[in-house]
């Protein structure tokens, strides 16, 4: 049974291109981007609106590899593409795009990119000490800068407090949806909730909200009669799941498991922890605590995976690497081994956009799931 | 009686089993492409001569075999299989025609962690044929080449190691080094699976184990013997009967 918040999460996301060509009809800017580290509320402050580019989809791969290499990770590749062929709508309305220097394969990949579309790109340290915070916090400072200039508009205290809220408002009804789905059996499926994040990065933030504080009264509803969905329990980490990918969470569910968390720039990395304060300051630290892989020493992520197996009562975990994502892949190695230490189940899962492992996917994975 | 059958990505094994004795076993040179119509056919002919309670499906194509009651994932039939051959067994290495997989078990023959080789084709059952078809060698006749001198085949690519084979004939080198070069890199690629997994008492299975010097090589690098039932493709259809 399909619930009525996710018809209308997709109902938004059908009336989606409509609403930002009209948003910006109306003068309002679109900022695009590639990261989960840009802070949208110096976006927002402005009036002007972000959205997410990551490209999730084999289509427009070939046409990136006239220009990059093969071997490259395909969320680069497929985000390249799409600008390329000019056909993602939501990069098309964007009027400037801001890059990071993040990985080493989306950074370079920036330097093509510079080439077709306006962009700036925010230098984050990949060091986690003091001196790199202080390199951010004016990273984000030249952000507001570039904003406001792009934007014409000016960001107030004010403005950036009404934008802080905002989103603190929009991450706290995600750790709402991550409390209801502790519960056995949990109320909604892994592909819904991936949905909900996917789509979060493209809607309008007003509309996201509007969807979860929906969701959320339906799935307190679900959760007092008990209903919901039997299975393993899985948390899958790693590579973000950016729109048009779903794979991964299908074949977890079509086998017996259903996913209950996601570590992921398409799960708690987007929403953990709260902007507190409302100087430019505050936020920054809250970007700058986000674990990715691209960071040197990122032991607050395998911290993270332990803490949030424990209070999904996650049964094992999914370890999702996009085909040459080095970052992620090589801190496979650390996460894997302080999950065995503590005796949590854990598959590696390497692929990219295509469909021809599929069947390869669905045997580990019906085998891991049969095996926890 | 309970009939398993393990359609394979190269061949499919039927076993009848009655209350934890092999009764009767086939294997059939016909993996994943056969007809469900055939298999059908085969299921008849067995029923004349003995009764079938149940019906059990494994294998890559257990999927395709709809009158199944019941359908077991490969990887949970082999650990069972392995410690029903071998009861002191705490893991299995199983080289198939298209993937190698690695598996540590416990003490009931549950899988506790695993490793799958299913990205290429080198190290696979796959690869030897191809490569006994360069070598112009029947497979039936591969126990009989033997040598100490090993070819060096260094690539891990299943593409570019044929390539390879075909440059090491052209040298002249003989066929049986050449042979012990692609035994070699099987092997080569399957001990850091062993090792990872830190197996001790090893079950071998699937149609590669059929290889006599192979297997030799095999236990000399490990430096310990290999566990091996007398027919090493049947294991993960017992397993699966067994589950
Ligand atoms: N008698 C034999 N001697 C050596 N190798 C054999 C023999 N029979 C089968 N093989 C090898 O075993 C492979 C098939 O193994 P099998 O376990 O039946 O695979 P699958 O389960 O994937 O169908 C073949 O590719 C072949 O290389
Ligand atoms: S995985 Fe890292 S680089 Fe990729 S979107 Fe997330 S934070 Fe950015
Ligand atoms: S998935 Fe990995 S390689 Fe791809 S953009 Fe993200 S960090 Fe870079
Ligand atoms: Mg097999």
């Amino acid at each position: 049974m399909q619930l009525k918040a996710i018809e209308k999460l997709m109902q938004k996301f059908a009336n989606r291109k409509e609403q930002l060509y009209k948003q910006k009809e109306e003068g309002r800017k679109v900022f695009g981007m590639f990261c989960a580290y840009v802070p949208i509320e110096i976006i927002l402050a402005a009036n002007a609106i972000p959205v997410g580019l990551c490209g999730g989809k084999n289509d427009t791969i070939p046409i990136a590899e006239e220009d990059l290499p093969r071997n490259l990770c395909p969320l680069i590749k497929s985000s390249y593409g799409f600008k390329k062929a000019k056909s993602c709508p939501y990069f098309e309305a964007s009027d400037i795009v801001i890059g990071e220097t993040t990985c080493e394969g989306k950074k370079k990949m920036f330097e093509l990119m510079e080439r077709l579309v306006p962009m700036h790109i925010m230098h984050l340290p990949h060091m986690k000490d003091e001196d790199s915070l202080k390199i951010w916090i004016k990273e984000v400072e030249k952000l507001k800068e570039l904003v406001e200039k792009e934007t014409g508009n000016k960001i107030t205290e004010e403005k950036l407090k009404d934008a802080v809220d905002k989103v603190n408002k929009l991450r706290e009804l995600f750790y709402k949806l991550y409390e209801l789905r502790k519960n056995k059996p949990v109320p909604i499926k892994g592909l819904d909730v991936l949905k909900l994040f996917q789509f979060a990065y493209l809607l309008d933030i007003d509309d996201t909200i509007e969807v979860l504080e929906d969701l959320i009264k339906e799935l307190e509803e679900r959760v007092k009669k008990g209903e919901g969905f039997e299975g393993k329990r899985i948390l899958i980490t790693g590579c973000p799941m950016v729109a048009g990918n779903t794979k991964i969470v299908e074949l977890v569910e079509e086998v017996g498991g259903v996913v209950v968390g996601e570590e992921s720039c398409t799960g708690t990395r987007f929403f953990e922890n709260f902007v507190e304060g409302y100087s430019i300051e505050d936020i920054a630290k809250r970007y700058f605590k986000i674990p990715c892989a691209c960071r040197f020493k990122n032991d607050e992520r395998i911290e993270n995976i332990k803490r949030l197996v424990k209070e999904l009562d996650v049964d094992g975990v999914v370890y999702y690497t996009l085909q040459c994502c080095h970052t992620f892949n090589i801190e496979g190695t650390k996460v894997e081994e302080a999950l065995k230490e503590e005796g949590i189940p854990i598959i590696r899962i390497e692929t990219d956009y295509s469909e021809s492992d599929r069947e390869q996917l669905k045997t580990r994975l019906e085998a891991f799931i049969e095996m926890i | 009686m309970i009939l398993g059958i393990d359609v394979g990505s190269t061949t499919t094994k039927m076993v009848l089993m009655e209350d934890d004795r092999i009764v009767w076993y086939k294997v059939k040179d016909i993996g994943v492409v056969i007809e469900e119509d055939i298999l059908l056919k085969m299921v008849k002919e067995i029923e004349q001569k003995y009764p079938i309670d149940k019906i059990i499906a494994t294998g890559y194509g257990r999927h395709k075999i709809s009158f199944a009651d019941k359908v077991v994932p490969e990887v949970i039939a082999l650990g069972k299989g392995a410690r029903y051959f071998f009861n002191d067994a705490d893991g299995v290495v199983d080289i198939g025609g298209q993937d190698t997989k690695v598996l540590k078990i416990n003490k009931d023959g549950k899988v506790v962690d695993f490793i799958l080789s299913d990205k290429c084709a080198a190290g696979t059952g796959k690869f030897l044929e191809k490569a006994l078809d360069i070598l112009k060698i029947n497979k039936n006749e591969i126990n009989k080449y033997k040598s100490d001198n090993i070819a060096k085949i260094s690539s891990m690519c299943a593409v570019f190691a044929e390539s390879e084979i075909i440059s090491l004939l052209s040298k002249k080198i003989p066929k049986e080094d050449i042979l012990m070069g692609v035994y070699d890199s099987i092997i080569n690629r399957i001990i850091p699976m062993v090792n990872k997994l830190k197996l001790q008492n090893i079950v071998f299975s699937g149609g590669v184990a059929k290889n006599k010097v192979l297997v030799e090589m095999f236990e000399k690098k490990l430096n310990k013997k290999l566990l091996i039932p007398e027919e090493p493709q049947i294991v993960c259809c017992v397993g699966a009967i067994l589950v």
